[in-house]
């Protein structure tokens, strides 16, 4: 049973760079971000598309991210024009029109057949209890971490972090004392576009990926950063890798795996209802 | 041909039991011309007198075909082929009918395949369908056909209804008898007594891919080590070494070609050495080229003569005729161009007159359809026939192809035949 749960790491460390993307952007723009898996679903496909037309791979990867990057920086921009002052709740809502959108153009542009995305690192690769851990997904699984610690240390130990902190605490108070927060919405929305766009990237190469269901990474992603109460940075990665493991395991038994594709909906489902355990049914209304 | 005996009932469609298993290896691969398009340039058909009809003296006939042209699974070669062939034929000066052919896109949804046979049937007032390859269209309109005196010859049948219905008979394998044929390739043939399932699960298509697997089974006697579906986006990593783990010394896996690439990327990833068959559906140069030499031998399934055999003469008119028309060269092609010959072959011999109204057409149709001669070609490993049964999968046969250094190469001379199917 351990192989079938490393086997799991390839997915669940695409969760985790997901979660990392969706709990930055809650965090510092106060949004719930479910087109966030769209924009780096772009991004991936404007990548193999150009690579299939003859870009090289290095040079697609960077304008695939780049697109991501763009996408999520307009919608970003968007947000702050439009949405400045409203609830996360609205906000979070615009997301999903945002999302079906997207879909839709996608659609248009990319179709719905799935594409073949080359490995980033084709021929590399660690065993591990028997099972081989390419070095795309310990990529993937670095780069999630590393990404986690680099924006906690930067959000605690420098002047641009503290006034993005302050900015997400009270975005209306910041931008009174000079801090520009439009520019930092877009940044961050920026980043987390990036961010969003190596995740398929870097997991695509092994599995049917049609843009619906790299757009869809978000449902894990949510489940992750639920975990992590939308705030851990770190407990997010963790509970990225272990849906990843979970799904895996549940391949090896026949009754759990027909509803696989379900998990993140019972992690939501269970997180959601453990935190309400203590809570008296009128208060919590 | 190569005749893979049942040793009891066959399911997924039903057909004969014979009595001992055994296989029999006869003469294949006839490469006389007997029916249009099979190594003649011209599109003459069994049926065709000696008499030149002018083009406006022609009665014009209508053809439709509804199709997945966009959507999660597309199949555009099909009715692209079957335009081809129509179009060749309108040029024809030996043709007796003017024959005007509409594609229809459904996009996989069965509100828009409703609308688009509610058109073919009520505006374009089609008396045939033919060349269609769609995953909802036998499904969803089967039953409007049957109201309004339709049949279809489909170019790529792909959902249970495709071959249960009594007014449908694709032209190809179909992935039902094609995976009974492929699970009897990977343990007759390959000599796998070990072997795993992996499958995209369409969710309609779960039981009647079961049942295709218990016909494997009635045959063989054999069962699979285990069976497995996946879901859209699933990493195919766990797959991959849960069939090491179970000792599988093969795979089938059902799936695109883009899953093919995929499945083999996951392969290579984890050190794997099982055999992997593939269906037709991965059978493209696409994945040839993208998968370049495998990480294990990998064989697809191919429902007719394998098109990358391109010297083979019982290819040649189909393929010039598909470069003509810059048609990629796929077994949804060849299904196309196939369905296409087979109506024409119907539709002279119905004896459409000019004037003849649309329900006096539908009818002529009708009794052709039921009264067809069997239509052959050396691309079909079965001959093509509709007759009166209450379901048609008349392609009971399949090649196999391996990929080797990014080509196709035909590994089996002979078609595998499945026991007849009534």
């Amino acid at each position: 049973m351990v192989d079938a749960a490393l086997s799991g790491l390839p997915s669940g460390a695409a969760y985790a760079l997901l979660g990392v993307a969706v709990v930055l952007l809650y965090r510092m723009a106060g949004v719930l971000n479910f087109a966030i898996a769209v924009f780096g679903a772009f991004g991936a496909f404007v990548m193999v598309s150009l690579f299939e037309r003859g870009l090289p791979f290095g040079l697609a990867i960077v304008v695939g991210v780049l697109v991501g990057l763009t996408l999520s920086a307009a919608m970003g921009g968007v947000m702050a024009a439009l949405f400045p002052d409203t609830d996360s709740i609205t906000r979070s809502v615009v997301t999903i029109g945002m999302a079906i959108s997207l879909f839709a153009v996608a659609f248009r542009i990319f179709g719905d057949r799935p594409r073949s995305f080359p490995p980033l690192f084709p021929s590399v690769s660690y065993s591990l209890s028997g099972v081989s851990l390419k070095l795309s997904g310990l990529v993937a699984l670095g780069l999630a971490a590393a990404l986690a610690l680099l924006i906690w240390v930067f959000l605690r130990n420098t002047r641009i972090g503290v006034q993005v902190s302050a900015m997400a605490a009270r975005s209306t108070t910041a931008e009174l004392l000079g801090i520009p927060v439009r520019s930092y919405t877009v940044a961050i929305w920026a980043l987390a576009g990036a961010i969003a766009t190596m995740a398929p990237i870097l997991a695509a190469p092994t599995r049917q990926a049609d843009f619906t269901s790299l757009g869809l990474l978000v449902v894990p992603a949510l489940a992750a950063a639920l975990l992590g109460s939308f705030h851990s940075l770190g407990l997010t990665v963790v509970a990225g890798l272990g849906i990843g493991v979970l799904e895996a395991m549940a391949v090896r038994w026949p009754t759990v795996s027909t509803w696989r594709t379900t998990l993140p909906f019972f992690v939501i489902l269970a997180v959601l209802l453990w935190r309400q355990r203590g809570e008296v049914w009128d208060e919590a209304r | 041909m190569l005749l893979a005996a049942a040793c009891g009932d066959s399911g997924g469609g039903g057909g004969d039991s014979a009595a001992d298993g055994s296989t029999t290896s006869t003469a294949s691969n006839d490469t006389t011309a007997t029916t249009a398009g099979s190594g003649d340039t011209t599109a003459t058909t069994a049926g065709s007198g000696d008499t030149t009809v002018p083009a406006a003296e022609r009665p014009v006939v209508k053809v439709g075909s509804v199709n997945s042209l966009t959507g999660p699974v597309p199949f555009p070669e099909a009715s692209q082929a079957a335009a081809a062939v129509f179009e060749r034929y309108n040029n024809d000066p030996t043709g007796k009918l003017t024959i005007e052919y509409t594609i229809e896109d459904d996009g996989a949804d069965p509100a828009l395949a409703t609308q688009a046979a509610r058109k073919l049937v009520d505006d374009d007032n089609v008396v045939l369908m033919a060349g269609g390859a769609s995953l909802v269209d036998c499904a969803v309109n089967g039953a409007l056909y049957d109201d309004n005196g339709l049949y279809a010859i489909q170019g790529t049948g792909v959902d249970i209804s495709c071959f249960t219905s009594r007014n449908i008979a694709p032209i190809n394998t179909g992935p039902y008898a094609g995976l009974t044929a492929s699970l009897f390739f990977t343990s007759e043939i390959l000599g796998h007594d070990s072997i795993c399932y992996v499958q995209f699960d369409a969710g309609t298509q779960r039981q009647p891919l079961t049942d295709a697997v218990q016909r494997w089974t009635d045959i063989t006697g054999k069962e699979l080590t285990s069976f497995d579906f996946y879901a859209p986006g699933d990493d195919f990593t766990p797959f991959v070494t849960k069939a090491i783990d179970s000792g599988c010394t093969a795979v089938f896996e059902g799936g695109l070609d883009a899953t093919a690439i995929a499945w083999n990327e996951a392969v290579a990833g984890q050190g794997a050495s099982f055999d992997t068959v593939h269906f037709t559906s991965a059978y493209t140069a696409e994945a040839a080229q993208a998968i370049g030499s495998p990480a294990t031998p990998t064989y697809a399934n191919s429902e007719f003569e394998p098109f990358t055999d391109l010297e083979s003469p019982a290819l040649a008119d189909w393929v010039q005729l598909m470069n003509d028309n810059g048609i990629p060269l796929t077994s949804f092609g060849e299904g196309g161009y196939l369905a296409a010959l087979a109506a024409i072959q119907v539709l002279e011999s119905a004896g459409i007159q000019p004037g003849d109204d649309t329900g006096t057409q539908r009818q002529k149709v009708e009794a052709a359809v039921l009264g067809m001669e069997p239509f052959e070609s050396p691309m079909l490993g079965s001959p093509y026939v509709f007759g009166d049964a209450p379901a048609h999968n008349p392609n009971q046969a399949s090649k196999f192809v391996q990929l080797v250094d990014g080509e196709w190469t035909t590994v089996t001379d002979d078609f595998i035949v499945l026991p007849d199917v009534k």
